[in-house]
């Protein structure tokens, strides 16, 4: 049968390195795997641990503020320069989109350096330089707003999601709309608040829907910049605890047990809404074209 | 007989041979594999001189991170050249090879992929670690005891190795790793800033000597750093700098304090909470919201890129530091030698109180062969001829670590370096971290609370609190609470 | 032209000046002679280690860390693997999921949408402990299956849709013929997907290129490393090591991918027109 032989490597591929450790994450969580590579039984030990952790909270209200910063960032952030670049010239348009993608193009650390010494509260960070020429201070930028810093960083490479979808659905409008608008006398930040923005609103809906679940999974910016600090946890999200747990202990501890239950919570939180998307978006019907609602 | 032979030279990584440019004896290894018979021919077709060598590989994996320490890499290199040299001198036809990585990435790094290696048991050879690590490896079975060897080369280099540094790597009664260096943790100052306090020059030199006698104590050294920082000649919070990190520093305060990690008899670990108390009400006054002596914004800073360069501009009046740190300076951070002498002075920990005796803390580097190796005895060979009065004053001088072997501390090449000489009594007050497989995580927890304190998070009666409950809770009935 | 528009451009400008700073400053640190900071002195100095492919002229220090070729070509041999084996894999499952009806055909399809919104980073432990178990922990045939994986989902459903426009009359029509399954495969469709294939082959290099945590957490030797993880492990020795030489080397790194990137970059636009770029 073509079938199988055509979809065996994906099968194959996805249930060994897509399925299997997810399934096992679950099995992990209940062990108290360390270190000693002892795959000894716990039951809910490490959940209980995770509950009564007085850092639990902190690490929740860290999580929460670096998903709502962020995602309030790649959301508005997207949005508006689709909007904008829709609303210029072609070329140019394409040429601030080009432009707001790079960073999700360049490779992590590098954009992840070239962000850690722009804003470092040393006299030799790019930033610091400027403003020493102009004459106006210092400012220890990712000491003192380490959230600000991580939203500009992880929001630089995030919004350009956003900006692709929506320039895409945007340019998808048809013009005799938009022309009858102008026609009107509608100017052009009316036009994109009362009529562009509510014809894309299922696209708005869906990056913030599937942004929501990425920002709570990411951490690899984290990783490479404030690594959880300055400070005690002052910007560990859940994940990066997960990941500081397993594979960041100084000495010895490698609790991949804990850690397992930790992703565990996440993993949950992650098929759930995978689910709920899957039912408010009607996804199903997505298999063909572009979904745009005109009255 | 023949299979024998076969057998062993078979168990040998057996590679093409080399020119070595001496006229050489032929060797016995004449009658053994194909293989080799096969080079034989190939050489005396070409050569006309040479017999084939056997090659021995040992891999060993060290650690820095500053890169000021490459000796501890390339003195097993060394050490098997001296080998090589001798067995072709001799006609013993073996050629031994060290191969591995020098690795300058941060100590939790380095940890893990040892500890995968080992548990897959494809660990190198030889391992060089931290000697408190011995507790863990040593309980997993990673790694072997070395009591026999060392027993048998005792006259060879073993009895001149400095006798305090035997405990540091023995554990359970057995002996698992060979001392490779060792180092002193004390409180650097700037002899600049005490000027500019008005101290005299008298007052300045007797400053070490005097914190040695238990006459200056660490509430003094915190008043000190408080002076600087209101008369303005430091940045608040630039009083006293320590480590941005995790590490072994951070039980000093406690043990000057006069307070105990471990219970040998027991073999558990302790915490005397009313010394942490004690400590943590030092910390809280000193943090940022009290005599804003240390910086709230100092953990989490890059050691390479924001601390070293601060300390060596003199920015900071204390540094919690090690000895090595003053290699590190001249090495990589532009520091000049005179510059130092000039500006930097340094001290043991002072006594918390009066009636206390100083401290500091030496953590010594260790050599270990791990379980899985197949070249034992070859590889205790290696680490021997490098635990030399020369090699190892070679370490000592570029990355500034101290002396291993007593016959070391008169060296010609050892005594070059200032430093050494000087820094030398520090060791006389050096306690270990205790050879617990919990220690890491005691020392963790210890961290993450100082860590709080300085953030502002807890005052020094929570603080105390924190350690407790996760002490317990992390620890469970290894740990000692008193 | 009106306030509103000279406004508009105004902003634009701002704010491709904002994006491109960072990056900028890393290009002009690379090329500036102070140690560190910025400068208008400007040199090569710090491009030195293209000639040798060695970062370090000490001789003992420069052993420990591999030549800069070898690490390139791994990152090449990661970035390349996994475009081939992505594309190669993506097609023949989209083709299937397109053309044939079996009954779970939309929960399958709907599972692989799901898929690739779950957070797959998640699995980072678990995958250690799978790749450990086959022996491809600290190998980069490890990385490359594990990140191929994670983005199989997307690569998949993006083919579908386009072997969905290629209408089934052409098909038909070679069938007929006496062509046989797989030479109209070949002939017909394949072509008629080219867009696509450029598209997912584009992101599938991008990925590959650019990849971090992977590397990170499963390559434990340096000779194995990608350029991701050099720049890292050097970020490690600030201080010892001058930040221009890691501008330098970060250009080296990015610029390939930015070249790339541009002359790429209207294949991989066109697939989001009512798609989700991973």
């Amino acid at each position: 049968m073509y079938f199988f032989a055509l979809a065996s490597p994906a099968l194959v591929l996805l249930t060994l390195f897509l399925l299997a450790p997810a399934v096992l994450t679950f099995v992990i969580a209940f062990t108290g795997l360390d270190y000693r590579f002892n795959w000894n039984f716990v039951g809910f030990e490490n959940f209980i641990r995770i509950i009564r952790d007085p850092l639990t909270v902190t690490i929740l209200t860290n999580t929460a503020i670096f998903v709502s910063g962020t995602l309030a960032f790649n959301v508005g952030m997207g949005l508006f320069l689709a909007l904008l670049s829709t609303s210029i010239r072609e070329t140019t348009g394409t040429f601030l989109r080009a432009a707001w993608l790079l960073p999700r193009i360049m490779p992590s650390v590098v954009f992840a350096f070239s962000m850690t010494w722009f804003f470092s509260p040393l006299e030799t960070g790019t930033l610091n330089q400027i403003l020493s020429l102009l004459q106006a201070g210092q400012v220890a930028f990712t000491k003192d707003y380490p959230w600000p810093f991580l939203f500009l960083l992880n929001g630089f490479v995030g919004c350009s999601l956003g900006m692709v979808v929506f320039s895409s659905a945007i340019k998808s409008i048809p013009q005799d709309i938009i022309n009858a608008a102008r026609a009107d006398g509608a100017s052009g930040t009316t036009i994109a608040i009362k009529i562009i923005i509510p014809l894309i609103r299922w696209q708005i809906a869906f990056i913030t829907a599937y942004q929501t679940l990425s920002l709570l999974t990411s951490f690899e910016y984290i990783l490479l910049t404030l690594d959880g600090g300055p400070g005690y946890y002052t910007t560990e999200v859940w994940v990066l605890h997960a990941y500081h747990r397993a594979f960041s202990e100084y000495q010895l501890a490698a609790l991949y047990g804990y850690a397992s239950a930790l992703i565990s919570f996440l993993a949950g939180i992650g098929i759930v809404a995978s689910l709920i998307y899957w039912r408010v978006f009607r996804l199903k019907e997505l298999i063909a074209e572009p979904k745009i609602e005109v009255y | 007989m023949a299979g024998l032979v076969v057998g062993g030279v078979a168990g040998w990584s057996i590679k093409p041979s080399e020119t070595t440019g001496v006229t050489v004896t032929k060797t016995v290894t004449q009658t053994v594999t194909q293989q080799v018979e096969r080079t034989v021919t190939r050489t005396e077709t070409v050569t006309q001189t040479q017999p084939t060598v056997a090659t021995v590989t040992l891999s060993a994996w060290t650690q820095g991170p500053e890169r000021e320490s490459v000796y501890r890499q390339e003195n097993l290199v060394l050490a098997a050249r001296k080998l090589s040299s001798m067995n072709s001198i001799l006609g013993a036809g073996v050629k031994v090879e060290v191969t591995g990585e020098f690795s300058t990435a941060p100590w939790g790094d380095y940890r893990r992929k040892l500890q995968l290696a080992f548990e897959s048991k494809q660990a190198p050879d030889i391992v060089l670690s931290a000697h408190i690590d011995i507790a863990v490896y040593s309980d997993n079975g990673w790694i072997i005891s070395l009591d026999d060897m060392i027993k048998e080369y005792w006259d060879w280099v073993y009895n001149d190795v400095i006798e305090s540094l035997w405990p540091a790597v023995s554990y359970k009664g057995k002996i698992w790793g060979i001392p490779q260096d060792t180092e002193a943790r004390p409180v650097y100052f700037r002899k600049d800033h005490l000027i500019k306090l008005g101290w005299s020059e008298d007052e300045i030199a007797s400053l070490p000597k005097r914190v040695e006698q238990g006459r200056f104590t660490f509430e003094d050294m915190l008043n000190t750093a408080a002076e600087a920082v209101k008369k303005n000649i430091v940045q608040p919070g630039y009083g006293i700098w320590h480590r941005p990190n995790a590490g072994p520093d951070w039980p000093i305060p406690y043990l000057a304090y006069g307070g105990s990690l471990y219970d040998e008899k027991e073999n558990k670990l302790v915490a005397e909470m009313k010394v942490w108390e004690k400590v943590f009400d030092w910390f809280e006054r000193a943090s940022m919201k009290n005599m804003g002596v240390i910086s709230d914004k100092l953990i989490g800073l890059d050691f390479n890129r924001d601390v070293h360069p601060t300390v060596v501009a003199g920015k900071t009046t204390f540094w919690f530091g090690g000895t090595w740190h003053k290699g590190q300076w001249v090495s990589s951070f532009g520091l000049a030698e005179d510059d130092f002498w000039r500006y930097f002075g340094f001290m043991l920990y002072p006594a918390g109180e009066k009636g206390l005796k100083p401290v500091t803390l030496s953590q010594p580097m260790c050599y270990m062969i791990s379980s899985n190796s197949k070249y034992v005895r070859q590889a205790f060979l290696v680490i021997t001829m490098a635990t030399d009065p020369y090699l190892n004053s070679l370490h000592a001088n570029k990355s500034a670590h101290l002396a291993i072997l007593n016959s070391q501390l008169n060296h010609s090449e050892y005594k070059k370096d200032r430093f050494n000489a000087e820094a030398g009594y520090l060791v006389a007050y050096s306690k270990y971290q205790p050879m617990h497989p919990g220690w890491g995580t005691y020392n963790k927890v210890l961290f993450d609370v100082i860590k709080g304190i300085e953030a502002g998070q807890f005052n020094a009666q929570r603080a105390a609190n924190v350690l407790e409950e996760e002490l317990k809770k992390q620890l469970g009935d290894a740990i000692i609470i008193r | 032209m009106g306030l509103g528009k000279i406004l508009r451009y105004v902003v634009v400008a701002a704010l491709c000046i904002i994006v491109l700073s960072p990056i900028g400053s890393i290009v002009w640190l690379s090329l500036s002679s102070d140690r560190n900071r910025l400068s208008t002195e400007l040199t090569l100095n710090y491009y030195e280690f293209i000639q040798s492919g060695w970062l370090f002229q000490d001789p003992v220090y420069q052993k420990y860390y591999p030549n800069i070729y070898i690490i390139t070509l791994n990152t090449l041999f990661l970035a390349g693997s996994v475009t081939v084996l992505f594309v190669i894999i993506s097609s023949m499952t989209g083709y299937v999921l397109s053309r044939y009806k079996i009954p779970a055909r939309g929960t399958i399809l709907g599972f692989f949408l799901v898929l690739h919104g779950f957070p797959t980073t998640t699995l980072i432990i678990s995958l250690y402990f799978i790749l450990k178990s086959m022996n491809l922990l600290n190998s980069l045939w490890g990385v490359v299956l594990a990140r191929l994986t994670v983005e199989l989902p997307l690569g998949v459903w993006v083919m579908k849709g386009f072997y969905d426009s290629v209408p089934w009359d052409v098909e038909m029509a070679s069938l007929v013929d006496g062509a046989g399954r797989l030479k109209t495969w070949w002939h017909v469709i394949l072509p008629a997907v080219k867009p696509g294939i450029a598209a997912i082959s584009i992101f599938a290099f991008t990925a590959g290129w650019s990849e971090f945590i992977f590397v990170y957490t499963f390559i434990l030797d340096r000779t194995t490393w990608t350029l991701s993880n050099l720049i890292r492990g050097l970020m490690g020795e600030l201080g010892t090591v001058s930040m221009n030489l890691i501008a330098a080397l970060a250009m080296f790194y990015t610029l390939p991918i930015l070249v790339f990137f541009i002359f790429t970059q209207k294949y991989l636009l066109k697939v989001a027109l009512g798609g989700v770029k991973g």
